[in-house]
């Protein structure tokens, strides 16, 4: 079930987000993301939620205003990859709290911190619920208490 | 957890964001951002900035490089962010390096030493960022330096199952990168990572397990009981913790993992095993297809389905599930949801190629052909590939029909796909070759451009190996010429089948080669310059067969010897000196009819192939090359079967001075010609082990064979007609491409042969499997000045064929057996025009010498058959072939 990508994007095809599992050059990277992006943008709403793009199939969906496309093998499970898709959303969800465009766009590196939580290497790393919420939240404590003490030190103590 | 507010603490991060946000137009936010560079490019070099403003600055470049902008910099900054004591600042140093640095980036042997540090910290916080960077960006070297530390992590009973998980998969992207990291002895530890009491680690296990057993499954039988074991505890028993519950379902995920790698894994023989597995499977079939409402719980149940049906198509064995398969694939075919379509087309491909009888997937063939009209491409596409899979002898005509009706309204990424498809269907499965010519024509007509190369070069090479059809292809051709449209590609194709066959077809008044001459010129002025070559070379022909044209057709020349584009102008100056000159010998040399091609080689075959490559399954492709001749490359052509094929081209071309000859091929021959040569040598193929293999006035080579499949030996012996010295003699088999056959030089000559005195020599040769051409022998020496002969040995695959008759009335059944699977093939060989028949003992004697055993023979008025059957002998298979041959004394 090896993941090759995946990337978020708006409704104009603006990628906020892009995670790479395969190993590719930026001037690829950017190609694909655009085409892509292209490719589903240019897709109707009652059409199925898998297209091929090149020597992969890319599994995507769609949440208010911004798509979810991942790039797979073209052996690869379907509907598998759109719950993975959907699991992400949910964990984002909580997290932020009813998650929207924007939380993602401010705070991008903690939608990549998530998203580690849930795929490495290309491969689904945690099914259960809250196990990966829990990561996430004693990260923030760390960085809650790093940020006092920074805090501080800029008053001065 | 509760929901929170969350808030980014990096106040300049936000305030940068929010400026590019209110950008109007991409004009300020490109200067925005290059302002922030170069802003961020003097910070860095103030060496006394802290943690703090390193990592808000780095997450500004991050944040760029999201917007797709290109980073050069900061890497420096990013790798003393990894070894910083803060956590929330490596993880920003981390965070950079899995997004930007490429694993061909230098700076990955920086951040080995950070990362191993990090793995071997006592805080699994800081082992699980590294971890997550070695799994997302792991390259040869990480492997190489790392992935000991990262076994240690997976192995150790102190390690959290979250550390574990990720160890597990950093070891899988490790062993991706350099599959040297594994050792045998590493097995058992891995496959016992499926009995973790965390199904989290399991998870993982399964993706490491199934990675590695990829290219080594033997190794990993071991895993394949646990692997039962869990999927039924978590399946039928519904053993599953809560958390890990997903929408009603005990974790999806784990489960169509499970039943991915019991696919990869080798099956042990245990009944009660294989019982659980069945029982595990029957219960998703029943209980995981019913409908529910909600899309996550439809769709996490549809994962596990349909992989198990991968799993059952795997297996094959089982024909209650197999059932099963055919009944839920048939309900999502026709499920209103569109997604079930589609991956209900895309199993019934992947079924079809697996299953010998495809009658259940065809009793949805109204489905499949609505579905490529379907508006989704995803759809037509899946469509397309099941349909080619189908098709065969009965169903083409309907087929190709509705593949002609999508070719008029596909999208251009479709249209090439779908001509090379049609291209093949109508040559692979065509049972009357008018249908087929008239199908080519009416492709290349409306596929055009977007049809390849390929497409239309082969028409022609069909059209040229195959009497039979060249009549109608050029009463075809020419009907397209007359009409005011002609597309450039097709119009290649007419002019090149009028050049060569119009004269066939000159005798009726309408189409006379003036008519023809009329069409051609109509076009010519309006089309693409390659075209217009094609046209000049179809005026070329003209002119030698019918020189009263010559009047109309020299002033074109004349008008293109002038032309803008260089390669046109020489062409057609070149064809004017040859076509004004009063000697027309030169003329009708250059003009002769073209060669026979070479069979087996089709260039749209391989380009199926490769298109295969890409839509299935790798197992699918396997099974697909074992039973259906298209991908390997050899062309199973309707017209001329491979068997039949080597009978009809020595009837064709041997025959003429054979038909006396089969008892006195001793007899000397004139100077050694090439068609000569191919004379002796389709006697040596066909009729006859001993003969001569080649002579002229300096040197005969006359051989002796044996044949006992599937090995033989030849000895060849050299004869010096000369009074002087043959020196420095040599013979080498050339370097032979196929590996089919394996053919070597056991016995050498001397390097001398003298005057009238002969020499020997012994091949000995080995058949692996089927293989198409004969190698061949390289002989070099020198008569005061230095010879060389290429000489084709007479070694061809019906040298392996051993005669096994069987009985007559068995005959008809066996054939029956063998058209059900699609392994029947017809063809017509004319043995060419005003020739006399041959003799019916001749026939038979070839039909001998291709190593048939005749069950029956029976003459009648007209006609005289043969039932022959024999047993293909070659080292990997055996295949016992049957064939009905019937001989026409007249033309029919």
């Amino acid at each position: 079930m090896a993941i090759k990508y995946l990337i978020l994007f708006s409704r104009q095809g603006k990628v906020r987000l892009a995670k790479w599992f395969v190993v590719m050059s930026q001037k690829e990277k950017n190609k694909t993301a655009r085409e892509v992006a292209m490719l589903v943008l240019g897709r109707k709403a009652k059409m199925c939620n898998f297209v091929e793009y090149k020597d992969t199939k890319v599994v995507y969906r769609r949440y208010a205003s911004l798509y979810f496309a991942v790039g797979v093998d073209n052996s690869d499970n379907e509907f598998a990859t759109l719950e993975i898709i959907h699991r992400y959303v949910e964990q984002m969800d909580k997290y932020f709290g009813n998650v929207c465009e924007l939380d993602i766009i401010f705070n991008f590196h903690r939608a990549y911190y998530i998203l580690d939580e849930l795929l490495i290497a290309g491969e689904l790393v945690e099914v259960s619920k809250r196990d990966a919420l829990r990561r996430i939240a004693k990260q923030d404590q760390l960085e809650d208490v790093e940020g006092e003490e920074e805090g501080l030190s800029r008053f001065g103590f | 957890m509760a929901s929170r507010n969350v808030v980014n603490n990096m106040k300049g991060l936000v305030q940068f964001i929010s400026d590019l946000r209110n950008s109007r137009d991409s004009g300020y936010e490109e200067k925005r951002i290059n302002a922030e560079l170069a802003n961020i490019r003097s910070k860095f070099k103030d060496s006394s900035l802290n943690g703090y403003q390193k990592k808000k600055y780095v997450c500004k470049l991050l944040y760029i490089y999201t917007l797709g902008y290109p980073i050069d910099f900061g890497h420096f900054e990013a790798v003393q962010l990894l070894g910083s004591q803060k956590y929330s600042e490596k993880q920003i140093g981390y965070l950079f390096i899995s997004l930007i640095l490429n694993e061909k980036d230098d700076l990955t042997n920086l951040v080995i030493n950070s990362i191993k540090k990090d793995l071997q910290s006592h805080l699994e916080v800081y082992n699980c960022l590294a971890l997550h960077c070695v799994a997302n960006i792991g390259s040869a070297e990480m492997a190489a330096a790392l992935s000991e530390v990262v076994q240690q992590l997976l192995n150790s009973h102190v390690t959290k199952p979250y550390v574990r998980k990720k160890a597990a998969l950093a070891l899988l992207r490790l062993y991706n990168k350099d599959s040297a990291i594994f050792k045998p002895e590493m097995t058992h530890r891995i496959c016992t990572i499926l009995q973790d009491e965390d199904l989290g680690v399991v998870t993982a296990g399964c993706s490491l397990i199934a990675t590695m057993a990829e290219s080594n499954s033997a190794a990993f039988a071991e895993a394949y009981n646990p692997a039962v074991k869990i999927l039924y505890d978590l399946i039928v028993n519904g053993d599953c913790p809560q958390e890990y519950i997903y929408y009603n379902l005990p974790s999806p995920w784990l489960s169509v993992k499970l039943l991915q790698l019991l696919q990869i894994l080798p099956a042990p023989d245990d009944p009660a095993l294989n019982n659980k597995l069945s029982e595990t499977l029957r219960y998703v079939f029943s209980n995981y297809t019913i409908m529910c409402s909600n899309v996550q719980q439809s769709n996490a149940q549809n994962a596990v389905v349909f992989e198990a049906v991968n799993l059952v198509i795997h297996m094959n064995s089982d024909p209650s599930l197999l059932h099963k398969c055919y009944q839920t694939l048939g309900n999502s075919l026709t499920a209103p949801l569109i997604n079930f379509q589609y991956v209900s087309l895309e199993a019934m491909a992947y079924l079809a190629a697996s299953v010998e009888n495809t009658y259940e997937i065809r009793k949805h063939m109204p489905t499949i052909l609505n579905s490529l009209h379907n508006r989704d491409v995803s759809i037509r596409r899946k469509a397309l590939d099941l349909i080619y899979l189908l098709c065969d002898k009965s169903t083409v005509s309907p087929v190709v029909t509705e593949l002609f009706k999508l070719l008029s309204t596909a999208d251009l990424s479709l249209k090439e796909e779908l001509s090379v498809k049609i291209a093949v269907l109508a040559e692979k499965s065509a049972t009357e070759a008018k249908w087929y010519i008239s199908t080519m024509m009416r492709l290349v007509y409306l596929a055009n451009e977007q049809a390849p190369e390929e497409v239309w070069v082969r028409v022609v090479q069909i059209v040229t190996n195959n009497e039979n059809i060249q009549v109608p292809a050029a009463q075809d051709a020419l009907s397209y010429l007359q009409h005011s449209v002609c597309p450039s590609t097709l119009a290649k194709l007419c002019a090149c089948i009028l050049g060569e066959f119009g004269h066939l077809i000159s005798s009726d008044p309408n189409t006379s080669a003036a008519v023809q001459l009329d069409a051609m010129e109509s076009h010519i002025t309006s089309c693409p310059s390659t075209v217009k070559a094609i046209f000049l070379s179809a005026y070329l022909k003209f002119c030698s067969v019918f020189p009263d044209l010559k009047p109309r057709i020299l002033p074109i020349f004349q008008r293109y010897s002038t032309a803008a584009n260089a390669e046109l102008q020489q062409r057609a100056y070149e064809y004017l000196m040859l076509a004004s000159n009063p000697d027309t010998t030169l003329l009708d040399t250059v003009c002769e009819e073209l060669p026979l091609y070479d069979e087996r080689e089709s260039a749209l075959f391989n380009r199926v192939g490769h298109s295969d490559d890409t839509i299935s399954r790798s197992k699918m492709i396997e099974r697909r090359n074992s039973y259906m001749p298209v991908s390997n490359g050899k062309a199973s052509n309707p017209f001329r079967t491979n068997g039949v094929d080597t009978v009809g081209s020595s009837m064709n071309s041997a025959a003429p001075s054979s038909r006396h000859s089969v008892t006195r091929t001793e007899t000397s021959i004139p100077a050694g010609s090439s068609t000569n040569a191919d004379a002796l040598y389709d006697l040596l193929i066909s009729s006859t082990n001993d003969g001569v293999l080649y002579e002229d006035n300096t040197l005969k080579i006359s051989v002796r064979s044996k044949f006992m499949p599937p090995h033989g030996a030849l000895i060849l012996t050299f004869l010096n007609k000369t009074a002087g010295a043959l020196s420095n003699f040599k013979s080498t088999i050339d370097p032979y491409s196929s590996t089919h056959l394996k053919t070597i030089i056991s016995r050498d000559t001397g390097g001398t042969i003298y005057g009238n005195d002969t020499a020997q020599q012994t091949i000995t040769t080995e058949a692996a499997d089927i293989f198409w051409d004969s190698p061949k022998v390289s002989i070099t020496y020198s008569a005061g000045t230095p010879r060389t002969h290429n000489i084709r040995l007479p070694i061809v695959l019906t040298k392996f064929m051993v005669p096994l008759p069987i009985l007559a009335k068995d005959f008809g059944y066996r054939w029956g057996q063998l058209r059900e699977v699609n392994l029947e093939r017809r063809s017509t060989i004319k043995y060419g025009t005003g020739v006399i028949g041959l003799e019916i003992e001749y026939v038979n004697d070839i039909v001998k010498g291709f190593g048939w055993g005749i069950c029956n023979r029976e003459e009648h008025a007209e006609t005289t058959e043969w039932l022959c059957s024999g047993v293909l002998k070659l080292c990997l298979r055996q295949d016992a072939l049957i064939l009905e041959l019937q001989y026409w004394l007249h033309d029919i």
